[in-house]
């Protein structure tokens, strides 16, 4: 129970490193344009450090609770506190997590070199066969009936111009030529 | 004036304004249902196509799309965790839970319902108040407008779970990534590191494809099985729909009390129907007296949510028509519609152009009928998503999540954003911070430093601003009062011991 | 051989069709590289969210371009950063006249002015002038100013304007100089909120193009022009006199007026640039898209490709002379 979550602390140290690098980047500009960033900035970095003390001595935690902070503070109880799905977020194990992330980033590479109408196709199959385990022809199947009414609501009924990726242009419209718009 | 509702009401029979509203409707409920898409894309789509048409036409099907986006965004939220616009964030909370349970038909008959009678009673409350739009308009001055935000955020951090130091850090580091990109008022950029991307600030759909549809992605998707976690629950079908449907008169307050939020708040230019969507739901567990059910799958939640975010349609329209001040980018359009057409909105519209004000309106019923209706008949066959394996559906959300992400403003980075934004989202999720409040005081935060500067340029530098006019002192009670009240509740509550989460 | 033998009396006609021939198929390899364009379909970029006045005009002579070139001129809102991404996107598109912009200008020079982004607007190839939106100084019905010396009397006149960096913001920079009226201004009204913002009395004045909504507004006896910055009446609003007309012709002409110009890639060349603009200036001819841009509140005045390179580079002028104003008045708030 007393174990300290290190993963919790990662999370408050990334949240901590945004808010402390806007309030400090606030520093660099006048006037009234710092003033929001300095006002909710400040008793944001409070509650975080506060929550990492918590982490690291849930002792703490027992003195606040007249401030309004209940026990579901306490870091043992976090783990199944999540967003809008009470009774624990129930996500597999970290392994699954990391392998379905995976597939995301994966289906975002595809997409990015090769554009939405390749990798619509590709990204569905390859996960239909490998992840869903349907073999190839169901899945080619699948990939058809549902990339086809795609294609004719996104490019046929509705025109919007969908990504096509960083290839030089192959297909116009279709494959390649997208211009990567800037980052910088 | 009731002439011309009777001559409307003659016309609908013709069977180009039945084409027109189901033209209007079929583009609402498809670009509500695909995540990241929404009534303004449709309507900017059939813009121009509407060029050479008759004017009341044209009328019926932008009424048609604006009447049904919202209803439509229901139902990919309490199927797939997805909300389908913005505006519908709140359906998730309350109706996904309910399809994990089972209970997805029951949680679509509920927003279908809620939708339906929220637009009914916006449409009424916009009809009976095109006179008196003027006081509206004048009543909510940059000032005022301040403290509705900071009650409105105060509203949202409540309504987060018990959680409360996670849920006001969430909002806090919510507010702060609002500040990066130009800001109009001060006219600089900040935050960007010289990054163009960053120019206009993070962009919401990304944010908030990426913290909701795509890590609840991760989420089902890692543990395998189907939504509906006890697949063996049966569906019930269109009974169970119809139950939901039904059910939505038990909670008659939180429908009435959404309804009149989205009203107002629709009629303020420039709060538009997500923020409808979160103070109808906090409003709604604060006053309810059993706060501890809203996030578990909850109807009234649901209920709340929807009323809501659909009875903005009539409170928008009202400074649309009165004075042609469009407060949302929906209205915009309507506007460039108007233009379009040549017709002016304001006096002339009202007076001379009655004929288009009925037909937007009972566009927006027509419309709103059509698709719950729609809805109520396929929802049964919607439901069975919730039974199908998650590995089937896992790569159809994210290929209509990254579509949609792209589709808002066609660069490609935003999907990046969302992917990376799912796993900052899962991660805090699994830490414990509700997302909700970040994703609120993202919202509300840019506006609240813009309405307070605002405020203090026309004042001219002065803070008395704040504390003099009529609504902000109102509003300033409200708060008082809410922040009273919950430690009233905290207070009650904190000695018991309790177990701690689940 | 047979053949030449026996049309021999035919010689010089043959002669003359093989060069003819010759002639044409020099010229159409010449145009393999010329009518190569348009391949695909043309993008148009507008740097604005749709329904607003550029988005309104872009879109009615797209699609009348399309009738001409053959291809879809598709309009794509690439909004951000006050109409600069758009400007930021066609300066680094393919320089081979498959996309356009519409762009806002001196608005655009104005902001790159305060704000580098390395955006040379002489390097873009312009393609000519798409609308033309004269501006106007408006305010609520009710109060009841209407002239400059009204409005030298009162301390601290306020100004609703979008920010701090734009084409109004200089307008009003310059304008109450020029007539010696103290001002500040209440900054982050878009579009339409303007006009909300002068009915609450948040401020007492407004300025930007009379066009599309902004159009319609002034229509209604809820707002009056108090000035067109023009020196001929503006006929939508035939009542409210021009700045020439108040003494201030130094502010009229159509010197801020806002323009809509349309631009390729730097660099595209001369000859896919000509199509592009004779498909655009036929497109500005044809009735009904004269019909609907006067309808949205804007003017069309052609240019051809070379006065528009030549307006822009007067617009460099214009903001030159007047950035220091702006910027000292920018710096004080």
């Amino acid at each position: 129970m007393t174990r300290i979550n290190g993963f919790n602390l990662g999370v408050y140290a990334f949240l901590l490193t945004i808010a402390l690098s806007i309030v400090l980047g606030a520093t660099a500009y006048a006037g009234k344009q710092q003033l929001t960033a300095f006002v909710i900035g400040i008793p944001t970095i409070t509650l975080l450090v506060f929550l990492v003390l918590a982490e690291v001595t849930p002792r703490l935690v027992k003195l606040t609770g007249a401030f309004g902070v209940s026990e579901d503070d306490a870091p043992q109880a976090a783990e199944d506190d999540a967003g809008g799905s009470p009774g624990g977020m129930e996500a597999g194990s970290w392994r699954r997590v990391g392998i379905v992330y995976g597939w995301l980033v994966l289906y975002f590479a595809m997409t990015f070199v090769f554009g939405f109408y390749i990798a619509i196709p590709v990204f569905m199959v390859l996960f239909l066969t490998i992840e869903s385990r349907l073999i190839p022809v169901y899945a080619v199947g699948v990939m058809v009936a549902a990339g086809l009414p795609l294609y004719i609501i996104f490019r046929l009924v509705l025109d919007i111009p969908l990504w096509t990726g960083i290839l030089p242009r192959i297909l116009p419209g279709i494959i390649g030529g997208g211009t990567v718009p800037q980052l910088n | 004036m009731f002439e011309a509702f009777l001559d409307g009401l003659a016309g609908m029979g013709s069977p180009a304004v039945i084409g027109a509203i189901v033209l209007g409707t079929t583009l609402g409920v498809l670009f509500g249902v695909i995540p990241g898409l929404g009534s303004v894309i449709a309507m900017t789509l059939i813009l121009p196509f509407t060029f050479g048409w008759d004017p009341i036409i044209a009328m019926y099907v932008f009424a048609g799309i604006i009447g049904t986006a919202s209803t439509g965004g229901g139902v990919p939220a309490i199927l797939l965790n997805t909300p389908g616009t913005i505006a519908n964030v709140c359906t998730t909370f309350d109706g996904f839970p309910m399809t994990r349970r089972g209970e997805g038909g029951r949680a679509i008959g509920l927003a279908a319902t809620a939708s339906a009678l929220g637009t009914l009673f916006s449409i009424v409350v916009l009809a009976a108040l095109l006179p008196l739009a003027e006081i509206m308009l004048r009543a909510f001055t940059p000032p005022d407008f301040f403290w509705l935000i900071i009650l409105g955020l105060i509203a949202v951090t409540f309504a987060s779970r018990q959680n409360m130091v996670k849920g006001i850090a969430a909002g806090g580091v919510g507010i702060l990534i609002a500040l990066i990109g130009f800001s109009p008022v001060f006219g600089v950029r900040r935050y960007t590191l010289g990054s163009e991307y960053l120019w206009d600030g993070i962009e919401i759909v990304p944010l908030v494809i990426g913290f909701f549809a795509l890590s609840e992605l991760i989420v089902y998707t890692s543990r395998g099985g189907s939504i509906a976690r006890d697949a063996s629950v049966n569906l019930g079908g269109f009974r169970q729909i119809m139950r939901g449907a039904v059910e939505v008169f038990q909670y008659k307050a939180i429908l009435l009390r959404g309804s009149v939020i989205g009203t107002v708040i629709g009629a303020i230019p420039g709060a538009g129907g997500a923020v409808a969507n979160f103070l109808s739901y906090s409003t709604a567990k604060q006053a309810s007296k059993t706060p501890e059910l809203f996030g578990t799958g909850y109807p009234g939640g649901v209920v709340a949510s929807e009323s809501s975010n659909d009875a903005k349609d009539g409170g928008i329209l009202l400074p649309t028509l009165t004075f042609g001040i469009p407060g949302n980018g929906e209205m915009v359009i309507l506007m460039g519609a108007f233009v379009l057409h040549g017709i002016q909105p304001g006096r002339d519209l009202l007076v001379n152009r009655l004929d288009i004000v009925w037909a937007i309106i009972l566009g927006v019923i027509a419309a709103q009928v059509l698709t719950t209706i729609i809805i109520l008949g396929g929802g049964a066959w919607l439901a069975r998503i919730s039974l199908v394996p998650v590995k089937y559906i896992a790569p159809f959300v994210a290929i209509l999540s990254f579509i949609g992400v792209y589709a808002v403003r066609s660069n490609i980075w935003d999907v990046a954003l969302a992917v990376f934004a799912a796993l900052v989202g899962f991660s805090m999720r699994r830490a414990g911070f509700p997302l909700i409040t970040l994703v609120i005081g993202f919202v509300l935060g840019q506006l609240a430093e813009e309405k307070f500067t605002q405020s203090l340029q026309i004042s001219g530098g002065g803070y008395s601003i704040f504390f003099t006019r009529p609504v902000s002192i109102i509003l300033l009670l409200a708060i008082v009062f809410m922040l009273g009240w919950s430690m009233y509740k905290a207070a009650k509550k904190n000695p018991a011991p309790r177990a701690a989460g689940s | 051989m047979k053949r030449i033998g026996r049309i021999g009396r035919l010689g010089r006609l043959m002669l003359l069709a093989g060069a003819l021939a010759a002639i044409a198929a020099f010229g159409v390899s010449c145009g393999d590289d010329e009518p190569d364009f348009p391949t695909r379909d043309v993008e148009w970029f507008v740097g604005f969210a749709a329904g607003g006045g550029f988005d309104t005009a872009s879109r009615i002579i797209a699609d009348k371009m399309s009738d001409d070139l053959g291809v879809n001129v598709v309009v794509r809102n690439i909004e951000g950063g006050g109409g600069r991404r758009a400007v930021q996107e066609i300066s680094r598109s393919d320089p081979d006249g498959h996309a356009i912009s519409i762009m806002n200008m001196p608005n655009q020079i104005t902001a790159e002015r305060l704000d580098p982004e390395d955006v040379d607007f002489n390097e873009l190839s312009w393609v000519g002038r798409a609308v033309i939106q004269t501006y106007g100084l408006y305010t609520a019905s009710a109060n009841d100013f209407n002239t400059p010396e009204d409005l030298q009397g009162m301390p601290d006149v306020r100004f609703c304007l979008s920010g701090l960096a734009g084409h109004s913001f200089l307008v009003a920079s310059v304008t109450t100089e020029v007539m010696g009226i103290a001002w500040n201004p209440v900054t982050g009204y878009r579009g339409q909120e303007t006009q909300a913002g002068l009915l609450r009395g948040d401020c007492e004045l407004a300025l930007g193009p009379i066009a599309g909504t902004t159009l319609t507004a002034v229509q209604s006896p809820d707002f009056k022009v108090l000035w067109m910055y023009s020196s001929e009446r503006f006929a939508p609003v035939p009542d409210a006199p021009t700045v020439d007309e108040l003494g201030f012709p130094e502010l009229g002409g159509s010197k801020f007026a806002n323009n809509g110009l349309v631009a390729a890639a730097p660099g595209t060349p001369d000859d896919v640039l000509e199509i592009l603009a004779e498909a655009f200036d036929s497109a500005l001819q044809d009735p009904d898209v004269i019909e609907g841009i006067n309808n949205a509140g804007m003017g069309v005045e052609r240019l051809t490709p070379d006065e528009t390179a030549d307006v822009v580079e007067g617009m460099d002028g214009i903001v030159s002379e007047y950035i220091d104003t702006v910027r000292q008045k920018s710096q004080a708030q």
